[in-house]
């Protein structure tokens, strides 16, 4: 995983970096903080993120969710604590977005289906970001700023010279601003189309891609709920769609059709 | 010093040791075999065993070969030899106790010597490594492997038949930055690796002081065919080894121009070069070196679809790095005291357009890097560790894995960049020098 750290001295920062996670970047921003217990605290996080990663990628063989789907349902491989933890999660999200989010892909949340296979890359950025935020807040951390991928975003406290962490969310294709969130303990969630990278949010109950340019952003005190609704917002039609808002009353929903 | 007593290397054993465990010892082995003996516990097997080394060729490479020894506590210098009395008394001035030879016939009939070390002009390094085989030493010879194709393939098949342990100075292959990268590379750091461009840039004429005119073809061997391969051999050879290393493949053609552009001094060798490497597969390595211009240093640059590397510096850069327009603005902001939003939120996996790359480095703390600019060596620049190799091998009598194979591909890629330049054609690899060890 490889992760980076620079600490600076004005204004007590440490910046922790992983260039390579989950396909894609991380990044811990916490102010007022000591060196010593930041490094040790990053280290930390890293080293429960990367076993998350070794656990749920589907594309390492030796992972535990890609021996199980590729076994099958059927060889009944025990499951590890931290992915029925996970999996009991997804349940509940895939109950409460009416089958929108479905980790197991359109087969219900039903591992013994023939066929089955388990994909987390719609929750797991939520995962690691609810993480780090119950270890910022058990080592006191106040003001911290995490940044994963760009789609998942977490501000914890305020900006020290703001009341908030203000992020802003440009058009994919255009680079405009399209919107400004401001963040004070809570999480940003992104999910959309952008003109590299089309298709890639299926339809668990079509098996289809959305394809349109829509981007859907969502923030909320809880980073999993984002992470997962900004992906069902993606797929929900109308009538679904102001369900979702009553079914996740904490979180508020923006999609833009660019 | 404590870290002098056990070994300049121990520093790069105990890292080879813990990459090692980091990976399960499989990705060790597959992209660097050559250190698996390379361990500190390797190194406590010898015990107080000396390797007693002997040393053919005493100008400024080989007095660079001395200071490194002095820091290997597994080996000691016995003898000494030079056909030129200046070097030779330098030489020995640093370390008196060596016998000293102006043939070195003679000193190969000494009994009391397990391995040589060669660091010679390029033209005797497969005759004085053939000999010192068959006198049943151990070697260790300067890079490139031999001034001529067929010279080359001589050395590869003693190599194939000898028991003894045969070196050559690719000091990039146990140098801890390029281990670390080459590994990193291999773990799909920058996605699938599609080219390469490695190039070596100086501003100097690359002549030594010559006491007396009949002794200038001697002293600036470099600059004449009959001794050496110029750019190619000199410098090329390493960086051209990196990219065999890193493709594990050989290029199948080859094509290039060079000529004499500005140090036009009655040297043969051109002093700018520009050769193409291509593999079967499409890709291509563009190498380029002249010594009328540095601006552009010396870089060996691994380019993936999804970042680069640059070997020589011991960075990485990602194409698609969030640091630069997201995160680097609010350090920024933070440490100037302003308070604005920061433009970083957006879909994941967003492609970008930028100009500006951030480095990465490869290894954790300070690590050293070479400027390109000196014509002997560098410090901490892997030399130390593969004589210190050596040397173990003159005591244990283990060959080496695929250094030799390295240095073979390398220089017949150097000489073959070489022909084609004088013919002005393309040529393809040709068979005759093809080996085992080669992928195309």
């Amino acid at each position: 995983m490889n992760p980076e750290t620079e600490y600076i001295a004005e204004g007590r920062m440490f910046h922790g970096f992983v260039p390579h996670v989950m396909g894609t970047k991380l990044d811990l921003l916490a102010v007022g903080v000591e060196q010593a217990g930041a490094e040790a605290l990053w280290a930390d996080c890293c080293a429960e993120i990367a076993s998350l990663e070794a656990s749920l990628n589907r594309f390492d063989p030796r992972s535990e969710v890609a021996r199980f789907n590729a076994a099958g349902a059927k060889a009944g491989l025990p499951l590890s604590p931290g992915l029925e933890r996970l999996l009991d999660l997804s349940r509940e999200f895939w109950f409460r977005t009416e089958g929108l989010f479905d980790v197991t892909r359109g087969k219900g949340m039903d591992l013994a289906e023939e066929g089955v296979t388990m994909d987390f890359g719609g929750i797991a950025k939520g995962y690691v970001l609810a993480l780090l935020r119950d270890r910022l807040a058990a080592a006191g951390v106040a003001s911290a700023f995490v940044n994963f991928g760009d789609s998942a975003i977490l501000g914890r406290g305020t900006h020290p010279y703001g009341d908030c962490w203000m992020v802003s969310l440009p058009n994919p294709w255009s680079g405009a601003p399209v919107a400004e969130f401001r963040l004070r303990d809570r999480a940003l969630s992104v999910s959309g189309n952008t003109p590299g990278y089309t298709g890639h949010i299926i339809d668990p109950r079509t098996g289809r891609a959305n394809v349109e340019r829509k981007m859907v952003a969502v923030t909320g005190p809880d980073p999993l709920e984002a992470e997962v609704l900004s992906t069902a917002c993606m797929l929900a039609d109308k009538g679904q769609l102001l369900r979702l808002r009553r079914n996740f009353p904490d979180c508020e929903i923006e999609i833009y059709t660019i | 010093m404590e870290e002098n007593k056990k070994g300049v290397d121990l520093g790069l054993r105990k890292f080879i040791k813990e990459l090692g465990y980091m990976t399960g010892g499989a990705a060790l082995l597959a992209t660097t075999p050559w250190l698996s003996s390379c361990t500190p516990e390797k190194l406590a097997e010898l015990g107080n065993e000396k390797a007693r080394v002997a040393l053919i060729g005493t100008g400024s490479r080989g007095q660079y070969h001395i200071h490194n020894l002095r820091n290997i506590p597994h080996a000691t210098l016995v003898a000494l030899c030079d056909i030129y009395p200046t070097n030779l008394e330098a030489a020995s001035a640093l370390c008196p106790e060596a016998r000293c030879y102006t043939d070195y016939r003679r000193l190969l009939e000494d009994k009391d010597i397990d391995g040589v070390i060669i660091a010679t002009p390029l033209h005797l390094h497969a005759q004085m490594t053939l000999d010192a085989l068959a006198a049943g030493k151990h070697v260790f010879c300067e890079k490139a492997m031999a001034r001529t194709l067929d010279q080359c393939k001589e050395v590869y098949d003693a190599y194939t038949k000898t028991d003894k342990a045969l070196y050559f100075c690719m000091q990039r292959m146990y140098d801890e930055k390029y281990v670390k990268a080459v590994q990193m590379i291999s773990t799909g750091l920058i996605g699938d690796v599609v080219g390469m461009r490695c190039h070596w840039f100086r501003n100097a004429d690359w002549r030594r002081e010559v006491p007396s005119p009949e002794l200038e073809r001697h002293i600036n061997w470099r600059l004449y065919k009959e001794y050496s391969g110029g750019l190619m051999t000199e410098l090329g050879c390493h960086q051209i080894e990196v990219c065999n290393w890193v493709a594990r493949k050989i290029p199948s053609r080859i094509t290039g121009f060079g000529d004499i552009v500005f140090w036009k001094d009655g040297r043969e060798v051109y002093d700018t070069v520009n050769v193409t490497y291509q593999y079967a597969d499409g890709r291509i390595i563009s190498y380029e070196s002249l010594i009328s211009n540095k601006y552009n240093g010396m870089e060996e640059q691994i380019l993936g679809h999804k970042g680069t590397v640059d070997l020589s510096k011991g960075v990485y850069y990602l194409e698609e790095d969030n640091l630069v327009s997201g995160m680097r603005q609010l350090l920024d902001q933070v440490k100037t005291g302003v308070f604005a939003a920061v433009p970083t939120a957006g879909p994941s996996w967003r492609p970008e357009l930028r100009s500006k790359y951030v480095p990465h480095p490869v290894l954790k703390g300070g690590f050293s890097v070479s400027n390109g600019e000196s014509t002997v060596g560098f410090e901490a620049d892997g030399s130390d560790v593969i004589l210190s190799a050596f040397c173990q091998s003159c005591i244990t009598g283990e060959k080496a894995k695929d250094v030799v194979e390295e240095a073979y591909c390398s220089t017949v890629l150097c000489l073959l960049g070489n022909q084609a330049m004088e013919e002005g054609r393309t040529l393809p690899f040709p068979e005759e020098y093809k080996i085992p060890y080669m992928n195309f």
